[in-house]
């Protein structure tokens, strides 16, 4: 009897890490052409979305850091980056990024959901001078996955 | 290797020639010789089959009627040796009411192994037994994902995956009790513990979950299940001769 009870209850006392450090956000840093080291330069942006979306993900914002949102049911996805003119608000820059990648889902536990990651980040067409992948796995670590060289 | 394996058995050969010259040595002594009952040579042919059923399988489904598993197994029983198989099916299903996902897990399953007894042959055969086991298990599992909204301009997304041939193989150690409990029939249970788990199947994006004969992959490796089986002996028992 206790071996029967015991045969029922094994099946139960799993301990589920619900942890993951993979993120859904890859971290953009912008640098300068000309160095083409990884200083982070701080560059400010009117407008980033993504492409074909109705809405935007940043407005007239300044950072050193980008987090741009991966489209988890394709294995691409693909970002705008707007300039306007300050006087007449005609567009006076605009750069576009295409990112593809690939996608590992897992269930981490019953009560912990599924957890998605997004790996082998690349760089398959950009309208910046260059870029340079660092980390091609999306994770919380603060490190950018990608580096877009711009001509200062 | 080979002349190592020509060597030891020269070596036990030659070995087996001296024990001779003792025989010589004992029949000249006074004393009468002392008579060791004779070794009873070893009857390799088989005694009987059990076969039988998993009751921990249905039992679970009290618990969890999500979680279904059936197991059928049988040994054959060769001097204080059982050849086993275990074979089954099993199907997982997890939907969690606050939950954004379905997972599902369905397949089949079977484990080979060979057990000895560790107590002395009983009447009644019961036993004790350790033993080892090899799994395999082939199966197709699912994963429904349901992603709300996150105002990225992504909009409400489904994730809909399959791995449509996943197969497994792991190996087991077995301890387990088989006690008649009425006339041929056993009840007992066995202990496992997996290790060496391997998926065999490629497979890329969404990792399997539960497996058949597994269960939870990242699971505890320990598992019990209890067993009803029935023996059929191949002969019956020699009763004692009446002398005359």
């Amino acid at each position: 009897m206790l071996m029967a009870t015991m045969a029922l209850g094994l099946g139960r006392c799993t301990i589920e890490d619900c942890t993951s450090n993979f993120n859904d956000l890859a971290l953009i840093s912008f640098a300068d052409t000309a160095n083409q080291a990884t200083t982070i330069m701080e560059v400010t942006w009117d407008s980033v979305f993504i492409m074909d979306a109705d809405t935007g993900l940043y407005g007239n914002a300044i950072s050193e850091l980008w987090p741009l949102p991966l489209n988890p049911i394709s294995d691409s996805s693909a970002f705008i980056f707007q300039n306007f003119n300050d006087e007449d608000g005609s567009l006076e820059d605009s750069d576009t990024m295409w990112l593809r990648y690939r996608t590992v889902e897992r269930l981490l536990g019953l009560d912990c959901g599924v957890d998605i990651s997004f790996r082998n980040l690349e760089v398959y067409e950009s309208t910046f001078d260059s870029v340079y992948v660092a980390d091609s796995i999306v994770t919380f670590d603060a490190e950018p996955n990608i580096y877009l060289y711009l001509l200062k | 290797m080979k002349q190592l394996f020509i060597t030891c058995w020269l070596l036990l050969a030659g070995s087996a020639a001296l024990f001779a010259q003792s025989d010589t040595t004992q029949a000249d002594s006074t004393a009468p010789p002392i008579r060791s009952k004779p070794k009873e040579p070893i009857d390799w042919h088989p005694k009987a089959l059990r076969f039988g059923l998993d009751l921990a399988g249905p039992a679970q489904i009290v618990f969890q009627p999500t979680v279904r598993q059936f197991e059928a197994a049988a040994d054959l029983q060769v001097h204080k040796y059982l050849a086993v198989m275990e074979i089954g099916q099993a199907s997982f299903l997890y939907q969690p009411a606050q939950g954004n996902y379905i997972y599902s897990s369905t397949g089949s399953y079977f484990r080979l192994g060979a057990d000895i007894n560790l107590i002395k042959p009983d009447p009644k055969f019961n036993g004790i037994f350790l033993g080892i086991r090899h799994g395999r298990s082939r199966y197709v599992d699912r994963l429904f994902v349901f992603l709300p909204d996150e105002n990225y301009g992504y909009g409400e997304q489904v994730l809909n995956l399959e791995n449509p041939n996943m197969r497994d193989r792991w190996w087991e150690v077995a301890a387990s009790t088989k006690i008649q409990v009425w006339n041929g029939l056993f009840m007992g249970y066995t202990a496992r513990y997996r290790f060496g788990y391997r998926n065999l199947a490629e497979y890329d994006g969404q990792r399997p979950y539960a497996a058949p004969g597994v269960g939870r992959i990242n699971g505890l490796n320990w598992r019990i299940n209890y067993y009803l089986q029935w023996r059929l002996p191949f002969s019956k028992p020699q009763e004692p001769k009446e002398q005359g």
